[in-house]
């Protein structure tokens, strides 16, 4: 992790006697996109603001390039913020807006101007330019928010929820705006998200918070396919999950006795025979071809038209329902109350250790969710 | 920063509200060094003290029922039914509470006099035998002139309680069978009840405590009067302190008393509010509706309408309208030493109580809506305080705390007469920044923070443009109330040298000859200066213009 950026060592804070932010560690690096995802209300928002300055943390250090500035006012610091519901002025237009940062710094009319036209060209603010705020769209708006805060070329770019406000087309149109944006510039920024769609697709690395803690740290790849607990997994996308027991290791796979049957996993060599865990599959990590291990037996239920695959749920003859994805082309054949036998390589099976404190997080698909006992 | 704002908003406060009238305690109950209730008691023995209290709450009770017998009607006329005009009639009767009856009186008296311009006209018509005493002892002319200019409290107060007040409560009781009247007293009023006592206790206090127009009709048998008075003699005589104080704890507890009425009642908010539409009358109940309003409005803008006549009258005796018109009383206002000293003084104070108002407005709701701090709350409360407090008594607070200092307004009262206006209409000030700052999202200035912008720049760049056309706003409607302030010019200007206007016309209009003409001239000037500056300020602030006068 070469050119160490923004570290935050052990940031807690709470409001009257809620804890909001309970030891925060994180380290984001140079000149990426790095997410913070979680559900509303876990401190995300909070967690920003102490890393701009405006919410003194009531411990922890923040290090900016190595230099401690959890005391340093929030206009010292360097850092840009794109709020949520974008803060635009509504007394200047958005060429004053865009210009702001620059005039305070009393820098040369014609510098200013140049840079200022050079932003708005790259955020299609160009025709716009003597509009107010209270004149402009949604997404524009959004844009007069961004060229405001990255005119300025911060250290660092924190983003709110920035698109939380917008249409779904709109928004995935902003998400490749700002990708595009980011990489032009190389802004290292950190996006707060509770959209996991947007934080798979956008970031280099992401966190997941719940309830003022951060439970996983990684790459989208790692965060999906590798969830370190039932959180991560039940909020990142859609998992099908077993209860069950180590029962040993053969041949580097880990086996997991199930109401199932045996389910074996490659790797875990942190897990110890007779440990309780949790073990289960993404709904499309299944292969219809006959398998050697993870074989279910299972009567088609109920199928339905996904995005670009078809959503296929299956009960076993012990009763547990799963969510199956399979190719548009393959599934449209099925049909409810036929057979149904598939198979999970064991390099695609995620296992973590019970945990029952963990609360699952709260889905707002909620058909997305097989039904578990 | 915040902590100078805080250190000066308490230090004035402190100096020109809390000592002046924490000075009044020991006046009334030390005598000798020595704790007494004598002082008090005293006031008990004393039969024209009596005589003025008991006077005093008998005018306040009569403008009571008079403002209710008036506004209350007109409010449900205004809000309940639809017809050509409304919105007029709407605005035309918030005008009468414009100009303060003191001004007003000057002209009533040659309208309500033996032979005035009323008695001549009925009599003319044969409608009178003789002249009816109108003016009678003075009480009845002081209360007309007061429910005149107070009703549009209780016809605002009302029409905002009806505005969200959910109809289908009267149409429940209608569909169980009751009458009209029934449904009035048993559902409609009891909703309207905290609006309608909210009312009351500002008209109580407002009349209670007006010193002007009894001045004007020279009727001294009223408490104002009496502290007036006791002025002159206080340092022989300690009654004066002990009336104020009375003068003071009522206000205060009708105040109290208004805020938890307001405050405990569970059905005021979160109504959705009816449609503004109303019942539709016929083309003839129109017609009486209209008839109706226009007399009313005619009849309670007569003390305006009176002093324009008597500004331009050059002769009107014994005649119901002047026989000989010119504009020799405004040549006058422009020539006279006296008027121009009053102008040019009044100008003087109450561009300064402007801008200190501006100042300390702008710097206390800022604390206010911004930083969290203890003592936010002593704070609020001081600020607001003086909306309980009546300006004859701080007004007579300043002239005994003050006497003897380098302030004292027997020999110099610049200073305590702008202090007086802007302590007097900072509440308003205080509340519409404090309001302005709330409607700001605070990410708007950390937006600006964080490109790098310190906390003085983001003031003066982002938050100030924001907030100038409400400041400016509230800045002209002081300049404008300070302009025609009276029961604290009167009390604390006493050399002709530092006379306002308001002492200028009281002056005049007790003068023989063209006195009340030009008092007239300059009160009708005053009331041109109010208009264009309420047309100002509400264009600058974008609102209608009776949200000046929301009084709780
Ligand atoms: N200024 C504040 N005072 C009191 N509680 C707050 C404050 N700001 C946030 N909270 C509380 O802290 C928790 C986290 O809030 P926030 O950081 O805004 O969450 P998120 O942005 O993840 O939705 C919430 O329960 C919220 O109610
Ligand atoms: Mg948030």
């Amino acid at each position: 992790m070469d050119n160490l950026i923004l570290s935050l060592e052990n940031i807690s804070k709470r409001f009257g006697a809620t804890p909001v932010l309970k030891g925060i560690t994180l380290t984001v690096a140079g000149n990426e996109i790095f997410f913070l995802l979680g559900p509303s209300g876990c401190g995300k928002t909070t967690l920003l603001r102490i890393i701009a300055g405006f919410c003194q943390p009531d411990s922890g250090r923040i290090l900016l390039d190595g230099q401690d500035i959890t005391g340093v006012p929030a206009h010292q610091r360097h850092i840009g913020l794109v709020f949520q519901n974008y803060a635009l002025w509504p007394h200047l237009t958005v060429w004053e807006n865009v210009a702001y940062g620059l005039k305070l710094r009393k820098l040369p009319e014609k510098f200013v101007h140049q840079r200022v036209e050079e932003m708005l060209t790259l955020t299609h603010l160009l025709p716009q330019k003597n509009l107010y705020p209270s004149q402009l769209s949604g997404g524009q708006q959004q844009r007069v928010a961004l060229a405001r805060s990255l005119i300025v070329r911060p250290r660092l770019l924190l983003l709110d929820e920035p698109l939380s406000n917008l249409d779904a087309n709109l928004r995935e149109q902003m998400r490749q705006e700002i990708k595009k944006i980011q990489k032009e510039t190389g802004i290292t920024m950190i996006y707060v998200t509770h959209d996991q769609r947007e934080a798979l697709t956008m970031a280099h690395r992401l966190a997941v918070m719940n309830a003022g803690e951060i439970v996983q740290t990684g790459t989208p790849l790692q965060i999906y396919f590798e969830p370190g607990n039932r959180f991560v997994a039940d909020f990142v996308g859609t998992v099908n999950l077993l209860a069950g027991k180590v029962s040993g290791f053969e041949t580097g796979l880990l086996q997991v006795e199930t109401s199932e049957g045996l389910l074996r996993a490659t790797g875990g060599g942190d897990f110890s025979s007779g440990q309780a865990v949790e073990i289960g599959f993404r709904p499309e990590s299944i292969s219809l071809r006959p398998g050697q291990s993870n074989v279910f037996r299972t009567t088609v239920t109920e199928t339905e038209i996904g995005e670009g695959i078809m959503r296929v749920m299956a009960t076993s003859p012990g009763g547990r329902n799963f969510l199956l994805h399979l190719p548009l082309e393959t599934g449209r054949k099925l049909q409810a109350g036929q057979n149904l036998i598939f198979s999970v390589p064991p390099e695609r099976m995620i296992v973590f250790p019970l945990s029952p404190s963990v609360p699952s997080a709260v889905k707002r698909n909620g058909r997305d969710k097989p039904h578990l006992p | 920063m915040k902590k100078g704002l805080l250190s000066f908003s308490l230090l004035f406060l402190g100096f020109f509200l809390v000592y002046p009238l924490l000075w009044l305690l020991p006046q009334s109950f030390l005598s000798g060094g020595r704790f007494t209730l004598r002082i008090l008691s005293s006031l008990l023995s004393n039969s024209l003290i009596l005589q003025s209290l008991l006077n005093s709450f008998l005018l306040a009770a009569g403008t009571i029922v008079g403002t209710s017998l008036i506004g209350i009607p007109l409010a449900i006329l205004l809000t309940r039914y639809q017809f050509s005009g409304r919105r007029f009639f709407q605005v035309l009767f918030v005008l009468p509470m414009l100009v303060s009856p003191f001004v007003g009186a000057i002209g009533m008296q040659q309208i309500l006099a033996r032979f005035g311009s009323l008695n001549l006209l009925l009599l003319r018509l044969k409608l009178i035998p003789a002249p009816v005493p109108w003016l009678g002892s003075g009480l009845l002319g002081i209360a007309i002139l007061q429910t005149l200019h107070l009703y549009p409290i209780m016809y605002l107060n009302i029409s905002a309680a009806l505005a969200n007040f959910d109809r289908s409560a009267e149409e429940a009781a209608a569909s169980l069978g009751a009458s009209s009247w029934q449904n009035f007293r048993t559902i409609t009023f009891p909703l309207l009840r905290p609006g309608y006592f909210a009312a009351c206790s500002i008209i109580f206090v407002w009349s209670l405590t007006d010193l002007g127009t009894p001045l004007v009709f020279e009727y001294p048998q009223l408490l104002p009067v009496q502290i007036f008075n006791a002025i002159t003699d206080i340092n022989v005589n300690p009654a004066g302190y002990s009336l104020v104080l009375v003068v003071l704890i009522l206000s205060a507890l009708f105040f109290i008393f208004t805020r938890q009425v307001v405050e405990r009642t569970p059905y005021t908010t979160g109504r959705t509010p009816v449609s503004e539409q109303g019942h539709i009358l016929s083309r003839r109940a129109q017609k009486l509706l209209i008839a109706g309003l226009s007399l009313l409005a005619v009849i309670s803008l007569l003390p305006h309408l009176s002093i324009i006549l008597n500004s331009f009258s050059q002769r009107w005796f014994f005649s119901i309208l002047p026989s000989k018109y010119s504009w020799r009383s405004y040549q006058a206002v422009f020539h006279h030493r006296l008027t121009r000293t009053g102008i040019v003084n009044s100008l003087f104070y109450s561009s300064l109580a402007t801008v200190t108002d501006i100042l300390l407005g702008l710097a206390i709701g800022y604390l206010l809506a911004r930083w969290s701090f203890r003592g936010r709350f002593l704070l609020d409360a001081l600020a607001m305080a003086p909306l309980a407090i009546p300006g004859i008594a701080l007004a007579f607070a300043y002239c005994t705390a003050f006497s003897g200092t380098p302030l004292d307004p027997r020999k110099n009262p610049v200073f305590l007469l702008i202090a007086i206006y802007s302590v007097r209409r900072l509440p308003y000030l205080v509340r519409s920044t404090y309001a302005n700052f709330q409607q700001l999202n605070e990410n708007m200035e950390e937006a600006s923070a964080s490109l790098g912008a310190n906390p003085g720049t983001t003031f003066r760049r982002i938050l100030l443009p924001l907030i100038v056309p409400g400041l400016l706003a509230g800045g002209i409607m002081v300049f404008a109330f300070s302009m025609l302030e009276v029961s604290s010019s009167l009390v604390l200007a006493f050399r002709e040298k530092f006379f306002p206007i308001s002492k200028v016309i009281y002056i005049l209009a007790g003068r023989l000859t063209d006195g009340p003409n030009v008092a007239s001239a300059l009160g009708v000037l005053g009331l041109l200066l109010l208009l264009v500056c309420l047309g100002g300020a509400s264009r600058l602030a974008g609102r209608r213009l009776t949200d000046f006068f929301k009084t709780t």
